[in-house]
C-alpha cells in the first residue's frame, strides 16, 4: 500500500513540475518602454535637432572608451537605419528637423548599450548638457556626458535609448531637462534583416505609444 | 508574520495529537491532482484555467461525522499575453507579458462527513491557514517578482468512493479565498481535486 501512495505522488509530482511556457521567438522578447515629463508642453514645441551619430556606452567609461579622447559610436550603417526611423517617426507627427544651431526646440540623443542589466539612473535631468556642444575639443561633435554607467553583463541584449531634451527650459546652472524618454529593448540576435526590421518596429511603437507628440 | 503564526499555530490546534489518536476512528493519507480557476482579482491577473497542481492531505476520524485534518497544495497558474501597451502614469510599456502564479496553500481543516452504504461519503467543511504565493510578471528579458504570505479560508466539498478496503477515489471543489495584503491583492481560486484516499 505505502508504495502505491509513493507512486501515486510521484507521478502527480512529475506531471505537476515542468514549467510552464515563456517566450519561444526572440521578438517575443522585444519591449519598449517610454516617459514623458508631465510639466512639458509639446504643443509649444514644434523643431527638432539630432546628432548623426549614435554613442555606444559598452563600458563604465562611457565618455572615453577607448582613449581617443571621445565616446565610441556604433556604424554608421546601424546608425543611419534608427535615425531614419525617427526622422520619419518625428516628421509624421508634424515636427521640422533643423540644424543644431538653429535654436531647436528639442534635441533628441540617442545611444545605445548592449547588456542585459540595463540599470540607467535617471532623474529626468540631462546632467552637464552643453559642456560639448559645439567645443572644438571635439571636434565640434555631439558629447554625451550625462550618462550613468550601466551594469555590465555579457548576455547580448541591447537597448537604444532616445532621450528628448529641451534647451530652451534650461535652468540657470545649465541643467537641461529631458522631456521625453524612449527605450528600446530585445535580444540582439537574428539575421540582419529580421533584426533591422525589429528595431525599425520599436521605433515605431514607442511613437505610437506617445500620441502627445503629435502636433 | 503574524498571520503566518496565527496561521500556524492554528493548524498545529487542528493537527491530530495523541490525546485524539485515542479517539480516532480512522486516518486517511489523501494525495490529488489539482487544477484550478481563477476568480476575481487573479482571474483579470489569470484568466487561464490550470492544469497543473497538486495536493496532499492528512486526516483523522475525530467522531461518528467529524473529520479533521492538515493538507497542502501546489497550483500553477500560467498565462501569455498578446504585444499590448501597459500605461501607469506617464509611462508606458510595449510588449508580450508572460504571467505565472504559484500558490501553496496550506490548510488545517475540520469537515463534517456522511456514509452512505454504496461505499460513497460525503464531506462538507472549511480549511483555514495560509498561502505562499510566488508570482512573476516577464516581460522581455526582465521579471517583476513578489513573493508573499496571504490569509486563507478554504471551503470544501467532497466525496469518496471506496474503492476496496485501503482506498478511495476521492474527488473535491475547494474555494481558496486568499485575503489581500500589502504587497498583493487577493488570489483567490477554485480548485477542483481528483485523487486518492488511503486508509492507514
Amino acid at each position: 500500500m505505502k508504495y502505491t501512495q509513493i507512486l501515486v505522488l510521484g507521478l502527480l509530482l512529475t506531471l505537476s513540475a515542468c514549467r510552464p511556457g515563456g517566450a519561444e521567438y526572440i521578438d517575443e522578447l522585444d519591449i519598449v518602454g517610454t516617459q514623458y515629463d508631465k510639466q512639458a508642453d509639446f504643443s509649444a514645441k514644434h523643431t527638432y535637432a539630432r546628432p548623426d551619430t549614435i554613442v555606444k556606452i559598452a563600458t563604465n567609461n562611457y565618455n572615453d572608451p577607448d582613449g581617443d579622447g571621445k565616446p565610441s559610436y556604433i556604424s554608421q550603417a546601424a546608425a543611419n537605419l534608427i535615425t531614419t526611423q525617427l526622422d520619419a517617426n518625428m516628421q509624421k507627427y508634424g515636427w521640422t528637423k533643423v540644424n543644431r544651431n538653429q535654436n531647436p526646440d528639442v534635441i533628441v540623443m540617442l545611444s545605445t548599450m548592449e547588456n542585459t542589466n540595463v540599470y540607467y539612473y535617471y532623474d529626468n535631468w540631462y546632467m552637464g548638457y552643453g559642456f560639448g556642444f559645439g567645443d572644438p575639443y571635439y571636434g565640434g561633435g555631439w558629447y554625451y556626458p550625462g550618462y550613468f554607467p550601466p551594469s555590465y553583463s555579457t548576455t547580448k541584449t541591447g537597448t537604444l535609448l532616445m532621450q528628448m531634451a529641451s534647451p530652451k527650459d534650461s535652468t540657470i546652472d545649465g541643467k537641461m531637462p529631458i522631456v521625453w524618454l524612449g527605450v528600446v529593448n530585445g535580444m540582439m540576435e537574428g539575421s540582419s534583416t529580421s533584426f533591422n526590421s525589429r528595431v525599425k518596429k520599436s521605433i515605431d511603437q514607442a511613437y505610437t505609444q506617445s500620441p502627445y507628440l503629435k502636433k | 508574520m503574524k498571520k503566518i503564526l496565527f496561521s500556524l499555530s492554528i493548524i498545529c490546534l487542528f493537527a491530530p495529537s495523541k490525546n485524539l489518536k485515542a479517539q480516532v476512528e480512522d486516518s486517511y493519507f489523501n494525495v490529488y491532482y489539482s487544477m484550478g480557476q481563477g476568480l476575481g482579482e487573479t482571474k483579470d491577473f489569470i484568466s487561464k484555467y490550470s492544469f497543473r497542481g497538486i495536493g496532499i492531505g492528512y486526516q483523522s476520524e475525530l467522531s461518528e461525522h467529524v473529520i479533521a485534518g492538515v493538507g497542502v497544495d501546489w497550483n500553477v497558474f500560467y498565462q501569455k499575453f498578446p504585444y499590448a501597451t501597459y500605461i501607469s502614469d506617464n509611462n508606458s510599456v510595449s510588449g508580450k507579458q508572460y504571467r505565472y502564479l504559484n500558490l501553496f496553500p496550506m490548510t488545517a481543516k475540520l469537515q463534517y462527513f456522511k456514509d452512505t452504504n454504496k461505499g460513497v461519503r460525503i464531506m462538507a467543511g472549511t480549511g483555514i491557514g495560509t498561502t505562499y504565493l510566488m508570482q512573476d510578471v516577464d516581460m522581455g528579458s526582465y521579471r517583476i517578482s513578489t513573493n508573499t504570505w496571504q490569509f486563507l479560508l478554504a471551503p470544501e466539498l467532497g466525496l469518496t468512493y471506496d474503492l476496496d478496503a485501503g482506498k478511495s477515489l476521492l474527488l473535491s471543489v475547494k474555494y481558496n479565498a486568499n485575503f489581500k495584503n500589502t504587497e498583493l491583492s487577493n488570489r483567490s481560486y477554485l480548485s477542483f481535486n481528483i485523487g486518492f484516499s488511503f486508509n492507514q
